[in-house]
């Protein structure tokens, strides 16, 4: 379930970020303005995408639905945005949230239901790598996007943003508003849970150490 | 995760996230190369996300899919959620409403009261509270009904427009709108003014349009190479490389940048097979080009590089 986002402690100086260009837009996005609102979100759009099918799959049908969701929070959390990080983290972390969310709620549902999504294919398809190559990376993510839902929230949170986005550790500490050492710390918890987690599934282990 | 020492004061973990942005130097590639050597969680890592990078570009239709969504959300919003200008109406109205509603039936009051001769009042002519109350109420809620049907004082949606236009516009400059730009030359000229002007956002913007409203138009086609340069710079190299491929795979006369352009997006990938592949279609389709140099030089590294 999204949390809705409150960046750096009460009280604390809103840092001015004179390379960020869409903060301007923000800060009229949160006063309510809608042709920044709109602005932001046409900008921010792209970014929000890709965390939704980095996490989701390319084309799986929930992709549209959390990329709304995840615009329609992003809006709704610019008030608690500090500035700590950029906008785009800031967006691309609530996506992350949001795409997280409902990533585990499919799964849920997937338990009850026979069919299986074609997530896979679909990576397959967008890619213009030999079929062979393609599927062999198709089924790596989607192994690590099986693992993101079995891992605790922090945990999977600071995986979708390191391994899916490609944030560094510097970025996903200001994303996430905790110092460097903790998301050091979350990041090697996630990586033992996955390793726990990949000796529960072999056939995952040995998907993700092909050609590694 | 076992730390693998990188020799470099960086951590592996941010060698391989900066490795996907194509923002190595070539000690840290070593670095990193030896990283992933040692550790074979992080040389999972590694790949998985250079997996991701493959298939997270951009898609044909993903600016309408996003216009659409965003659209349709600051409508809805407006909707739900009145203007600030529509709110101070709406109290206006009731306001106003209740002041009349309530002096009518004052006055309808001390009418009756004075045609009976002022007579005291009885229980039979005082209006009952909730009598008294309802049509005040009901007249408010008509007018409440009234205002909310009515159409907001602006009705168009607002259009998206640069964050440096909008910067500007927070700052009280009211400049008119941009010129339209209704046929291929016109976009493809923008695209190319604003890539001059370092304004990337924008001329990768312009240049998408182009390729999504002018697919057949040369402008198009030669835009794919101007996009990939665009998207190389803004450290996009997955999607640089998907648009040096798409111009290679129908050709042109801009054959020799575009694999110069997808060698050097497929370096920042860290996909070294592949490079060398493309550096060496260069060399054999345009020995004397001027880019033959690097491309020797690279290769001369891809192979020094290899074991």
């Amino acid at each position: 379930m999204l949390r809705l986002l409150r960046f750096g402690p009460k009280g604390a100086e809103v840092r001015p970020d004179q390379q960020d260009p869409l903060l301007a837009a923000a800060n009229l996005a949160a006063q309510g303005d809608k042709r920044a609102q709109r602005t932001l979100l046409v900008e921010l759009g792209p970014a929000l995408l890709r965390t939704a099918r980095g996490i989701l799959g390319t084309a799986n049908p929930d992709v549209e639905d959390v990329l709304q969701e995840a615009m329609a929070s992003v809006i709704a959390a610019l008030p608690g945005f500090r500035g700590e990080c950029t906008i785009r983290h800031f967006a691309s972390r609530v996506a992350a949230q949001v795409a997280l969310g409902a990533r585990r709620r499919a799964r849920v549902r997937a338990r009850y239901s026979a069919t299986r999504s074609d997530d896979e294919l679909a990576d397959v398809a967008t890619s213009d790598s030999s079929p062979a190559e393609s599927a062999e990376a198709a089924r790596r993510r989607a192994a690590l996007r099986e693992l993101l839902c079995a891992l605790p929230e922090i945990h999977s949170e600071v995986l979708a943003l390191h391994v899916v986005l490609g944030f560094t550790v510097d970025e996903t500490a200001l994303t996430l508003n905790v110092p460097v050492n903790t998301v050091r710390s979350r990041l090697r918890r996630a990586l033992a849970s996955l390793r726990d987690t990949l000796q529960e599934h072999p056939p995952a282990l040995e998907i993700l150490q092909e050609e590694a | 995760m076992t730390r693998p020492r990188t020799g470099l004061p960086v951590e592996p973990e941010d060698l391989s996230a900066r490795a996907r942005r194509g923002s190595l130097s070539e000690a840290e590639r070593s670095a990193l190369e030896r990283a992933i050597g040692a550790s074979q969680t992080l040389a999972i890592l590694h790949r998985v996300g250079l997996d991701f990078d493959r298939v997270l570009g951009v898609q044909p239709g993903d600016e309408k899919l996003i216009s659409a969504l965003a659209d349709g959300l600051i409508d809805s919003r407006r909707k739900r959620a009145p203007s600030a200008t529509t709110r101070r109406w709406l109290l206006l109205g009731v306001a106003a409403t209740l002041a009349i509603a309530g002096s009518a039936t004052a006055w309808t009051t001390v009418r009756v009261l004075r045609e009976r001769g002022a007579a005291p009042a009885t229980p039979s002519v005082v209006v009952p509270r909730a009598a008294r109350v309802r049509p005040v109420l009901s007249a408010a809620r008509a007018a409440l009904a009234l205002v909310e049907s009515a159409e907001p004082p602006t009705t168009e949606l607002p259009e998206a427009i640069h964050p440096s236009a909008l910067a500007a516009t927070a700052v009280g400059a009211g400049e008119a709108g941009p010129h339209p730009m209704n046929d291929a030359s016109s976009v493809f000229s923008a695209a190319a003014a604003a890539r001059r002007a370092s304004d990337f956002g924008r001329a990768r913007s312009l240049y998408l349009r182009l390729e999504r409203e002018f697919p057949t138009s040369s402008e198009a086609q030669l835009a794919r190479v101007s996009l990939g340069k665009v998207l190389l710079t803004m450290g996009r190299a997955a999607e640089a490389e998907r648009q040096f491929a798409l111009y290679l795979g129908s050709g042109g006369s801009l054959t020799e940048e575009a694999l110069l352009g997808r060698a050097q997006s497929l370096a920042r990938l860290g996909r070294q097979a592949d490079e060398q592949r493309v550096w060496e279609a260069l060399l054999h389709d345009f020995p004397s080009s001027v880019y033959a140099g690097t491309a020797r030089q690279r290769l001369s590294a891809l192979s020094g590089a290899r074991p």
